[in-house]
């Protein structure tokens, strides 16, 4: 009987588990990073990075215990222009063969219902900065395909020049907003 | 002032201005001190006055490390401009040392040395193979060396003419080859060795030695260096570059001062515009392979109209 209870505990141990700390492998096919930057002043010229991974741990109990973990290739980028493309991945801006990724390590996460604030290290051109990431939480559910996904929409704004990406600066205004979406299949 | 007057005069003052007034100041210092002391010029007066102005060009235009070792590596250059032509003085204080026996293992040495230390990251890798980087520091060295020969033979105006027409020809295709910012620092290194050919031309006193010609070379084989193997400047381009130095070595047919620097410039010239016509070829063929924008409605800019 005291087997049986035992078992019975460890059982409901091992359910209840996964439902507090759950763990997604970022889908980059789900996944978007804009960033927008001034040209000059007159416009806002936006693009995007193509290859985005990692993955994000939610603890439903206690937020503090979630984390977040980003890695962008930043050799994806793409604003709709081969030249503006190729300038940017070169030494004038991001570098690309030099420093190949770009990163975003949670330090500390704090919820307000669906809203986080995830506090974390950037780390662009080989310089970390410690920033905030806004985040909402979107929808959570299983797929067709029964995988649990869930995903978050949130905004970051920085100073390109704190980053060492300082190329050109009246043509490229220095704060870059950046918007992302990401959505999680559960490991 | 708006956002296009901004980006000339933040320009102009980087590649020109800053430099200029530094070069101009310490001539003026050094050739003023030597003149209260009934003296000639300092040797390394010239080589000082370069280094310093080239350091606060390239800084100026692309920036200053904040750490060190800079985290980009790309920093270390402003750093190099400064200690490689100090190294480089020491050998021009020893007369009695068989000059070439001690240029060619240095220039070689730092040459290696320099390229470990800018480019660690990607050394030995697809973007810099061994084979690639060591044809670069032959031809750098060829051209190292004939520069040091010209400076010894003959006043400096000719070797600083060579190395402002190639700087010329290689920012032309650095900026083509999509590398605005390396451009401008090889028009930082245009401009300074072109007014100081004027001044020496003017002021014959004032030699280059092996520390001016380390002065001259270490901010130029870097940034062409950077813009190939970092940025995108065609590899067979990059090759003349760094070789069109050499073209000082023709001013040794001459017999003065004003055609030999002609000659030396024009050289230099040719071998840097061959250069451009490999990268204008290379650019030409790239935007043809490449995938087209989504179409524009009404009337299209393009990126390089900026």
């Amino acid at each position: 009987m005291k087997f049986a209870s035992l078992g019975l505990a460890l059982a409901l141990t091992g359910l209840a588990a996964p439902a507090l700390a759950q763990t997604f492998a970022i889908d980059n096919s789900h996944a978007s990073v804009l960033f927008f930057a001034k040209h000059f002043g007159f416009s806002t010229a936006a693009g995007r990075f193509n290859t985005v991974g990692g993955e994000f741990t939610i603890d439903e109990k206690d937020a503090s215990k979630s984390s977040v973990k980003l890695e962008i290739k930043v050799d994806s980028l793409e604003t709709n222009d081969a030249k503006r493309n190729e300038h940017l991945r070169g030494p004038d801006f991001f570098d690309v063969k030099q420093f190949p990724s770009a990163t975003f390590q949670s330090t500390a996460v704090k919820a307000s219902g669906d809203n986080y604030d995830v506090t974390g290290d950037l780390t662009i051109k080989g310089v970390k900065k410690s920033v905030t990431l806004k985040l909402k939480r979107n929808a959570t559910g299983e797929d067709p395909w029964k995988n649990l996904r869930t995903g978050f929409d949130g905004e970051l704004v920085i100073n390109r020049n704190d980053f060492g990406v300082n190329g050109l600066p009246p043509v490229v205004g220095p704060e870059i907003k950046l918007w992302l979406s990401i959505e999680g299949i559960k490991k | 002032m708006d956002a296009v007057t901004e980006l000339k005069v933040q320009t102009v003052l980087a590649l020109a201005g800053a430099p200029l007034l530094t070069l101009g100041a310490v001539l003026a210092v050094g050739l003023w001190g030597a003149r209260r002391a009934s003296q000639p010029a300092r040797p390394g007066l010239l080589a000082a006055a370069l280094a310093l102005s080239l350091a606060v060009a390239w800084g100026g235009l692309v920036g200053y490390p904040t750490a060190f070792p800079p985290v980009d590596r790309k920093l270390w250059v402003p750093a190099l401009a400064l200690a490689v032509p100090a190294l480089f003085a020491l050998v021009d204080r020893s007369s009695k040392a068989d000059r070439l026996a001690v240029i060619a293992p240095l220039a070689a040495l730092t040459l290696l040395g320099s390229a470990t230390l800018v480019f660690a990251p990607i050394l030995g890798g697809e973007y810099a193979p061994a084979d690639r980087v060591g044809f670069g520091a032959a031809l750098a060295l060829a051209a190292w060396l004939s520069l040091d020969r010209a400076s010894r033979a003959l006043p400096a105006p000719p070797a600083l003419a060579a190395v402002c027409f190639s700087a010329l020809g290689a920012a032309l295709a650095a900026a083509m080859a999509g590398t605005a910012i390396m451009g401008q620092a090889l028009g930082g290194v245009a401009c300074v060795s072109g007014v100081a050919s004027i001044i020496a031309w003017r002021v014959p006193r004032l030699t280059l030695g092996a520390a001016g010609v380390a002065a001259l070379l270490t901010p130029y084989l870097a940034t062409v260096a950077i813009a190939t193997l970092y940025g995108e400047l065609p590899v067979t381009a990059a090759a003349l570059f760094l070789i069109a130095p050499i073209g000082a070595a023709t001013a040794l047919f001459a017999r003065s001062v004003v055609p030999a620097t002609l000659l030396a410039a024009l050289t230099a010239a040719v071998i840097a515009a061959g250069g451009v016509a490999l990268t204008r070829q290379a650019e030409t063929a790239k935007a043809a392979q490449a995938a087209p924008a989504e179409p524009a409605i009404g009337n299209p800019t393009s990126y390089d109209q900026l």
